[in-house]
């Protein structure tokens, strides 16, 4: 579809957009971030992404019960798994106080 | 303004900017996962399969140098009336005599009425004689219940006649063999063959030929005499055979059925789609390969075969065998029908593969809790040696009755137990995703974990609710597509 280039190009842009805006939200806060901090909060959004579109297309292919609770189920392990890696960026914010 | 304050305000410009860069990101990839799901170029269906990017599982690493299959004993070839299609049709020539005279058995009569062969298999199966006595009282009923669902189904009655409509007759085709293969096989060739640089050339040349004729998938298998039935030979009649000498490998084709009607079975889909275009892409393959000088003989649904195809197609390492007692597949799943063409071009053979589908099975069971028939075995494992060979085995005359039942004109099928098979989901990518990683775990804790979310998150509505009212509510797996629905179109 002629629209799918312009989609990635833009989701590309607001990809960079985020980045930059995280960096100036954690050097306010205050966290250091390391090479793989960067990448579990890569992998957190990416695991995000990845269960909002797959409960979609399941809602997307008729299948609205499934996608329903394929969206509840994996949202809430999704929350779990990003406090504690809140957690785990926020202790290095402390490590550095001391 | 101070400049301190402009920069402040810049920075916090992008870092709210970022927030809804995100929400926005995050709309994006679930906006495009709804049209993902949407999409119908995703329908396993035979639109765009003309080069065979469809046949996109990779099977490499799954090759493996024995079939799935167990053998458990000595192998047997499977008999003329081993099909139930066969033996029907001797019951009901018993029954209605073509030359108009007196029938010769009839349903208050019982197995020691029947002839030779009959009375021998139905004695060695006691209880399916019964059976067939059920489905034809029930096809007397179905006939009368279509007065009522005529309107209802028009669309999709229409829809199944068209497709069966070049299947029938002397203008069928491919036509009915009329010799024997040492004859019939060869006849039309007159041309001699040009030296095949290999027979990996072969293959190769066959397989793109055979896609550009429909087929989305294509493998080749050596012919092993096992998979020959025994008693009968198109184009000679009942007699006892061996293979012959020039049936040397088979080009076995694989095609789905259109996938919005699959989902809407059993009563607005049929297997006539699927069967009629084999019978145009097989056909075209034995003209094919007669015009460039080599024997050939199609072997097409529903019934026009010589051989078994699910093993021969194992074999040609197109899938495994499922609980449903059908092929499934890694790109279309269970919803894969199959024909082939015997041949002596020299051609290289697959491998077959094992991506655990026979693991899957024992876990699933699905197809067995939504069969409104309970043909579809429940145990764990095997019980049956069926012909030297440890597989589920499905109650065909349990399978037949339903035919009998559902709201259609005349039996033309069920077909729940393929759309409802976890394997047979669209082609988007969550379930390409999970069939890929699925074939990956060795340990199995994936599919267990998919096999969870597929029973407790996905709708089903149940064995008997597929029947007619009293005993259910016509109910069909998934919504039809509107152009099945008779009500869209017309006024009722
Ligand atoms: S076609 Fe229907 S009745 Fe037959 S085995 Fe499949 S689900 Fe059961
Ligand atoms: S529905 Fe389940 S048990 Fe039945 S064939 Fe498909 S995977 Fe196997």
């Amino acid at each position: 579809m002629f629209i799918q280039p312009v989609f990635w190009i833009i989701i590309g842009m607001l990809g960079l957009l985020m980045i930059t805006s995280a960096k100036y939200w954690l050097s306010d806060l205050n966290i250091v971030m390391k090479w793989w901090k960067w990448l579990l909060a890569g992998a957190w959004f990416v695991l995000l992404s990845l269960s909002l579109a797959g409960g979609m297309t399941l809602i997307g292919e008729g299948e609205q019960q499934a996608g329903l609770y394929f969206l509840g189920f994996s949202l809430l392990i999704i929350l779990l798994l990003g406090v504690g890696l809140w957690r785990l960026l926020a202790r290095k914010k402390k490590d550095t106080n001391q | 303004m101070p400049k301190g304050n402009k920069k402040i305000n810049r920075r916090d410009f992008i870092k709210y900017s970022g927030i809804a860069g995100a929400a926005l990101t995050l709309s994006g990839i679930a906006g495009a996962g709804y049209f993902a799901g949407k999409d119908k170029s995703t329908h396993t269906g035979w639109g765009k399969g003309a080069y065979g990017e469809n046949q996109d599982f990779n099977r490499t690493p799954f090759r493996v140098n024995n079939p799935t299959y167990k053998k458990a004993g000595k192998p047997v070839r499977i008999g003329y009336l081993e099909n139930i299609f066969n033996r029907n049709g001797e019951l009901y020539r018993l029954m209605h005599p073509r030359d108009g005279s007196n029938p010769k058995w009839s349903l208050q009569q019982g197995v020691d009425d029947l002839p030779g062969d009959l009375k021998k298999f139905y004695k060695k199966h006691p209880g399916r004689l019964d059976e067939f006595k059920k489905a034809y009282r029930r096809g007397r009923q179905q006939k009368k219940n279509w007065e009522k669902y005529k309107d209802q189904y028009l669309l999709a009655d229409a829809w199944s006649a068209a497709h069966s409509s070049p299947m029938r007759g002397r203008e069928a085709f491919p036509a009915e063999p009329q010799d024997a293969p040492e004859k019939s096989d060869f006849k039309g060739i007159n041309t001699k063959p040009c030296q095949l640089k290999s027979p990996g050339h072969g293959s190769r040349l066959m397989k793109k030929i055979a896609h550009t004729f429909g087929a989305t998938l294509v493998g080749i298998a050596p012919v092993k005499e096992e998979w020959l039935y025994q008693g009968y030979l198109r184009g000679v009649g009942k007699t006892r055979y061996e293979k012959p000498p020039h049936w040397k490998h088979a080009i076995v084709v694989g095609i789905p059925h259109e996938w919005e009607s699959l989902y809407a079975n059993p009563v607005y889909g049929t297997s006539y789609d699927a069967y009629s275009m084999l019978n145009f892409i097989a056909g075209k393959l034995e003209v094919f390969l007669k015009h460039i000088g080599y024997a050939a003989r199609s072997h097409v649904p529903p019934t026009d075969y010589d051989l078994v195809m699910p093993p021969l197609a194992i074999d040609a390492g197109l899938g495994e065998q499922g609980r449903n007692g059908i092929l499934i597949t890694p790109e279309l799943g269970a919803n894969t029908r199959l024909a082939a063409v015997t041949t002596n071009m020299p051609l290289e053979n697959d491998k077959p593969i094992d991506i655990g589908i026979k693991e899957f099975c024992e876990k699933c069971k699905i197809c067995a809790e939504q069969c409104p028939s309970g043909a579809i075995s429940f145990d764990k494992q095997p019980p049956q040696v069926i012909r030297g060979y440890r597989r589920w085995e499905i109650n065909q005359e349990k399978c037949f009755t339903i035919w009998n039942t559902v709201a259609t004109s005349h039996p033309r099928g069920c077909r729940v137990c393929l759309a409802v098979c976890p394997y047979s989901r669209k082609n988007n990518w969550i379930h390409k995703l999970a069939k890929q990683m699925d074939a990956y775990d060795p340990t199995g804790a994936f599919s267990s974990a998919m096999l969870a979310m597929q029973k407790q998150f996905f709708d089903y509505p149940g064995a008997q609710e597929y029947l007619p009212p009293p005993d259910g509510s016509n109910a069909v797996y998934q919504e039809p597509p509107d152009w099945l629905k008779t009500e869209e179109w017309f006024d009722l």
